[in-house]
């Protein structure tokens, strides 16, 4: 379990609702990622510095300190971070706020609800190796 | 361009370091701040060069980051006039510069950046370990030992001349004590001032040419104790006179001359020069009248030269019997100026007579 769990793409999640949060993790070790969980924009951007570059990160919108949309610009000034593909999880469907989040960088919009199958077909398309689905 | 108003301000182990960040980038901003806040720096962020000159005064900052294509002043002028001004050029400046920003190497030499990173940052990381390297003391030393090394020659070298000219007057209480620097300082303007001192007398053939028409009269007797009071005189006596040095050997032994008349004989004299008993003493300089011994001889003025360091070594023998050693010198530098004075007045009012 160990040995898989070092060969597992790691997947940060930062959102600052617990059961999203939870909700997510148990989908991400289901389908064979390493979730690492954040409870708000700050903590997620610490993180983001301070370890190795996940393979994908999957942001709320809406956090405290640092929203998902900022986190992914300031993801954008480092080129070690700017190339992990960023999902925008949200229940505001406004157009608006999809062609923000894209222009920020991000490369998904996930709408809230989402079921685990949407989550982890999301995931396949953009983490090589991944086991989701499998 | 002047940095007004800017004042050196060290940094104190206390003080959290001051980190200027001057970009038109928002994010950039963000970024810095967020990630330097965590470093223990505290960031202060200005989006254009009008702001951060201002941001600059007001904060002093210990370290800046200024993109080159800073909206209106540029990161090169900004580098540049914080490079020029000596209160501010020990900042270490690090231009940041746009992946698809120009940017221009020898620019950024000519204003003397200290660095330069490009943007997007590889990792955040390595902003921080530059940062870091630049604001600390021993790496800087590395970086900038050439110019630290001329510039600290250049405060040194008065300190040497200041420091020089202070022992050279508060040696002569405790010479025991003084750097070897500033003796050698000390006996070096002792040999310029003997040698001055010694060709303006050899000029003369005379006594009388030597003291002129004003003769030593009290006025010029007490100039020339206090332009002796520097030990000159000791030194231009015994280069004049081509006698031993006047070291404490030479009180106790002093040289005797078969032809140099009274004051010899009253040498020769073994109570006077060996014996410490103060009536000897006391016969000894009674016995030796410099004034009316040689002034019968014919060969009065070529012995004015002769008996005159012999009657000092007398009267140096008299002063080290009954003072210590460590005054010795402050005596002779006193007394012997004055007694050779005295002998050449005697000396010269002898040549007139005759």
């Amino acid at each position: 379990m160990t040995e898989a769990k070092k060969s597992a793409p790691r997947i940060l999640v930062a959102d600052d609702d617990p059961q999203i949060l939870s909700f997510v993790k148990g989908i991400l070790e289901s389908a064979g990622y390493e979730p690492v969980t954040a409870r708000d924009g700050k903590e997620a951007y610490k993180l983001l510095q301070s370890e190795d570059p996940f393979a994908v990160a999957i942001f709320d919108i809406i956090m405290p300190h640092i929203e998902g949309r900022d986190l992914v610009r300031y993801m954008q000034t480092e080129r070690r971070l700017m190339k992990i593909p960023v999902i925008i999880m949200t229940g505001d469907l406004s157009s608006r706020l999809s062609s923000d989040s894209f222009s920020s960088g991000a490369v998904a919009f996930l709408p809230k609800p989402f079921t685990d199958s949407q989550l982890k077909t999301m995931l396949r398309m953009f983490v090589k190796g991944g086991t989701a689905g499998k | 361009m002047n940095i007004a108003g800017f004042q050196n301000n060290e940094i104190t182990q206390a003080a959290r370091p001051r980190l200027l960040l001057a970009d038109d980038s928002v994010t950039i901003r963000k970024v810095v701040e967020l990630t330097f806040a965590d470093e223990g720096i505290d960031v202060t962020s200005a989006p254009d060069g009008a702001a951060a000159m201002t941001k600059f005064v007001e904060v002093q900052p210990d370290i800046v980051l200024v993109d080159v294509g800073l909206p209106g002043t540029s990161g090169y002028q900004i580098c540049q006039m914080i490079k020029q001004d000596d209160a501010t050029k020990h900042i270490p400046v690090i231009l940041l510069v746009g992946s698809f920003e120009p940017f221009d190497q020898d620019e950024a030499e000519r204003v003397r950046a200290d660095g330069f990173l490009t943007k997007p940052f590889q990792s955040i990381r390595e902003l921080v370990a530059r940062v870091s390297e630049l604001l600390t003391p021993e790496e800087r030393g590395e970086s900038e030992s050439v110019i630290d090394l001329e510039e600290t020659q250049r405060h040194i070298e008065p300190g040497v001349a200041s420091l020089g000219g202070e022992s050279a007057f508060e040696s002569l209480p405790n010479e025991s004590t003084s750097p070897a620097i500033t003796e050698n300082a000390d006996i070096e303007n002792l040999y310029q001032n003997s040698f001055a001192d010694t060709a303006e007398i050899e000029e003369f053939d005379t006594v009388e040419d030597l003291l002129g028409d004003a003769g030593l009269d009290d006025e010029l007797i007490e100039a020339s104790y206090q332009r002796d009071s520097d030990n000159a005189g000791i030194e231009e006596i015994g280069a004049s006179s081509e006698t031993p040095p006047l070291t404490k050997d030479f009180f106790w032994t002093p040289s005797v001359d078969d032809s140099s008349g009274d004051a010899v004989r009253v040498l020769e004299n073994p109570s006077g020069v060996e014996s410490s008993d103060q009536s000897a003493d006391g016969d000894i300089l009674e016995g030796f009248q410099p004034g009316k011994g040689p002034a019968d001889d014919p060969q009065a003025t070529v012995a004015l030269a002769e008996p005159t360091p012999e009657y000092i070594a007398l009267v140096a023998q008299r002063v080290v019997e009954r003072l210590s050693d460590r005054v010795i010198r402050e005596i002779a530098r006193d007394a012997v100026p004055r007694i050779a004075e005295k002998l050449i007045r005697e000396a010269l009012s002898d040549e007139k007579k005759a």
